[in-house]
């Protein structure tokens, strides 16, 4: 979708765009003219190494930080000019567990971001309701945060980001500290939220257990971001792919 | 503007439920304020009786209501950028910079309780105030209120100049302080201001708090209606809030835009 300079038209979703997003931070280059258009409802994989940009152009996305150069978009909202419209759309998740008010339970926490979506008291707490149970957190919801795992906290990050069913989901690396379980809860919750319609946009440093959920996949290397296509483990009995 | 209205509820609701997770602090505050009014009681005893500050009745009555209105001032102009800051160090701003919130809704809602507090604070110590002489007036009380709500409008925006500094260097708090303390010792907060020295006399002049306090004395002390006061020190409040309203609003959206073009909202 085109973006027309100060205007606020798009109406139907069309996902995550960013062309020739560049940005410096301290006179190094993190991003250098970096291009990815993730289509609505997919779900889509950005790897790279540590330190690569990845959740700087989650941040881009979710307009916290501003592209030095290029445009980048949500559902054809352009980030920059229409930072507030994307703050709508948009359900963000960054790695890092203080970004939660400790003195608060899981479902105070959650129940107060709702209503910061717009969201009703009665929304709000149906919406949270089914958040803590789609991601198994019913039982220790009426806990500090502070008393939480690591994996808990991030089951409740996550869950956070899909409050007031966003139309664009940007995870910063979602399996992170979670056990077997977690994980599966967790994939199965993202393929969800794809499969009902949202777009959504996971940065990892390893595709892992992603891998096989995504709909597309780009690796991120030296600040420009390239498609993916994966090749199958090899088999060490037959040489040939795995079954 | 409901909207805003309902963010600064959730804020305050949640900084409440945080803040009663402290029990001891808060009894100790009203401890402190209760303390505060003893400590000034007697001080009123020693210093009354001169041409500068009247009798000990008078000068008592007089601090009673400085103190009160410095609290919420301090409240107002240091709560936004002290929890801004919080917020910075917790980690939660950049999660809330995400969210549909204007940063006007973000800032009263920063504000909100601890006004709320010390307005509550500021009834309870003139309780405890009364059986020490606190009394003996009748109040304009529709003239405390307009002094009231005008005077923390002017606040907050000087608190919204603080937050925008807090949210553009990450600091700041510290120079919040300073403000505070120099608006309140030039304003006339526990003395009158005609005992500073002429080289302080400026401060007097341009402090928002030095008609704040001479409306709400006004009001509280000679029964001064609405209409004499907005005719004179609330008229003057009046226009700071035109000024400082709208700088403060315009420099908290500058903050939020410069700290997003520099990448700062998710650092400490």
């Amino acid at each position: 979708m085109r973006i027309v300079r100060g205007s606020t038209r798009p109406s139907a979703p069309s996902g995550l765009k960013a062309q020739c997003v560049t940005r410096r931070f301290g006179g190094r280059t993190i991003l250098d003219a970096a291009d990815i258009e993730v289509p609505p409802g997919a779900l889509a994989v950005l790897e790279g190494p540590n330190g690569a940009g990845k959740t700087t152009l989650l941040r881009i996305f979710a307009t916290v930080v501003r592209p030095d150069d290029g445009e980048a978009s949500v559902d054809g909202y352009d980030v920059v000019r229409d930072g507030a419209r994307v703050r709508e759309r948009i359900g963000a998740a960054f790695v890092n567990e203080r970004s939660l008010y400790w003195r608060l339970t899981g479902r105070e926490n959650l129940r107060l971001f709702a209503r910061t979506r717009g969201l009703s008291s009665r929304d709000a707490r149906s919406q949270v309701d089914s958040l803590l149970e789609e991601l198994d957190l019913v039982a220790i919801s009426r806990r500090w945060v502070a008393d939480l795992s690591a994996g808990q906290r991030q089951r409740l990050i996550i869950a956070r980001a899909g409050l007031g069913m966003p139309t664009c989901m940007l995870i910063d690396e979602p399996l992170r500290g979670l056990d077997e379980a977690g994980i599966e809860t967790m994939l199965s919750f993202l393929r969800g939220r794809a499969t009902r319609g949202a777009t959504v946009l996971i940065v990892a440093p390893k595709l892992d257990e992603l891998r096989g959920e995504a709909d597309a996949l780009y690796r991120l290397r030296d600040g420009q971001i390239h498609p993916w296509t994966v090749p199958e483990p090899v088999s060490p009995s037959t040489g040939g792919p795995r079954p | 503007m409901t909207r805003t209205f309902e963010i600064v509820r959730i804020f305050a609701l949640k900084d409440l439920r945080i803040s009663l997770t402290y029990r001891l602090s808060f009894v100790l505050g009203l401890f402190t304020a209760f303390y505060g009014m003893l400590s000034f009681f007697f001080i009123s005893r020693v210093v009354g009786h001169s041409a500068t500050v009247g009798t000990p009745e008078e000068y008592f009555q007089f601090i009673v209501i400085g103190v009160v209105i410095g609290n919420i001032l301090r409240a107002a102009v240091m709560t936004a950028a002290s929890n801004a800051r919080s917020d910075q160090l917790e980690g939660t701003l950049e999660i809330l910079a995400t969210q549909p919130i204007s940063p006007v809704a973000l800032a009263l809602g920063w504000s909100a309780l601890p006004v709320m507090e010390a307005i509550l604070e500021g009834a309870v110590t003139m309780l405890v105030a009364v059986p020490l002489g606190f009394s003996g007036f009748t109040p304009d009380w529709l003239s405390v209120a307009l002094v009231l709500v005008i005077s923390i409008a002017v606040f907050l925006a000087v608190g919204f100049l603080g937050a925008a500094i807090v949210l553009a260097i990450q600091q700041g708090t510290g120079v919040m302080g300073m403000v505070v303390g120099v608006m309140a010792l030039a304003g006339g907060t526990i003395f009158p201001v005609s005992v500073l020295p002429s080289s302080a006399h400026i401060l007097t002049v341009i402090s928002p708090l030095t008609y704040v306090l001479r409306a709400m004395r006004g009001a509280m002390l000679h029964d001064q209606s609405p209409g004499y006061l907005l005719s004179t020190s609330l008229g003057v409040v009046l226009i700071y809030a035109a000024v400082a309203i709208p700088l403060g609003t315009i420099a908290l959206s500058m903050s939020f835009r410069f700290a997003r073009s520099r990448g700062s909202l998710s650092r400490f």
